[in-house]
């Protein structure tokens, strides 16, 4: 399995998911200040890293064997699924776009009323934990089934993280232009492949071109979601 | 109850069909074996499973 591929997958999960979570710490750090904002965040990347910490060397340890991929590859797959069809929804028009814009504007309102800084820390904190969480699950589970590419998987969240926290700091504005939408289909593609491929193996099954195969089914799910977003889009056009 | 329920909707996205459709894929492996053609059928499978969580009510 090449470490790109691992890397990239976190890295754009974490992403996404980090730019969600700086809208929430861009609310609190303009309404309650930045200390409480960057305090309430701190906290929780800790946390994140300490499930991370104690979790995947643990797994990594076992070393790739078969029944961690059949505990694992089922988990990427229902994960895929659930970030794809979203994605799906969303592109069809579905489902709401997330709009940054509006949940940093909702969250400015909730906390103008709140006036102990606690309320602030409570809400940085679990902004990021929350949309950390997934992608520390993912992370975890990558290093399961591949413990080699584990410093990949660490290290794609961690650049993505940085990358978002910089530039929410420096930009002080939500990040309403970021296509979230297509991240996360991306994301969903690359973890229900991912899925797919390690539950099979873990099933026994021999793939037609080895690790290669991943690819053609990535190729595959993108062309069967595009093929669900087009039927959707038909089904609600008036 | 709802710390269950909190943690199926972490781990599905709330879906009922994916978890299902994903164990009849697991079990057509199992009781097809592991040649080429249970490989289509399990991809086949999961693919449908994508249809039916796109088919279900918006979470």
């Amino acid at each position: 399995m090449n470490g790109w591929v691992l890397g990239g997958t976190t890295f754009l999960a974490s992403a996404v998911e980090m730019v969600e979570a700086a809208t929430i710490v861009l609310a609190v750090g303009i309404t309650q200040g930045w200390r409480t904002a960057l305090t309430g965040a701190a906290w929780a990347l800790l946390a994140l890293g300490v499930i991370v910490a104690i979790l995947g060397p643990v797994l990594a340890r076992q070393g790739a064997i078969t029944w961690l991929e059949l505990i694992v590859g089922p988990f990427m797959i229902l994960f895929g699924i659930a970030w794809l069809r979203k994605a799906i929804w969303r592109a069809a028009g579905r489902k709401a776009m997330h709009d940054e814009q509006a949940i940093f504007d909702r969250e400015v309102a909730a906390l103008q009323s709140a006036r102990d800084n606690r309320v602030g820390f409570a809400t940085s904190f679990q902004g990021v934990f929350v949309e950390g969480l997934e992608v520390a699950v993912i992370v975890v589970t990558f290093a399961a089934t591949q413990p080699l590419l584990l410093g990949w998987s660490i290290g794609g969240a961690v650049v993505a993280g940085l990358v978002v926290g910089v530039a929410g700091f420096a930009l002080r504005t939500p990040f309403s232009k970021v296509p979230e939408n297509a991240i996360k289909a991306i994301v969903g593609l690359m973890l229900l492949s991912l899925g797919t491929f390690w539950t099979g193996e873990g099933l026994g099954i021999a793939w037609w071109f080895g690790d290669a195969t991943l690819f053609s089914l990535v190729v595959l799910y993108a062309a069967g979601a595009t093929g669900l977003t087009i039927s959707k889009r038909w089904s609600i056009a008036p | 109850m709802k710390v269950l329920r909190e943690i199926y909707d972490f781990i599905t996205g709330g879906s009922i069909a994916a978890p299902i459709g994903l164990a009849v894929a697991i079990l057509a492996v199992i009781l097809l074996g592991h040649d080429e053609f249970s490989s289509y059928v399990f991809i086949t499978l999961i693919l449908l499973t994508l249809l039916a969580a796109t088919r279900e009510k918006t979470a």
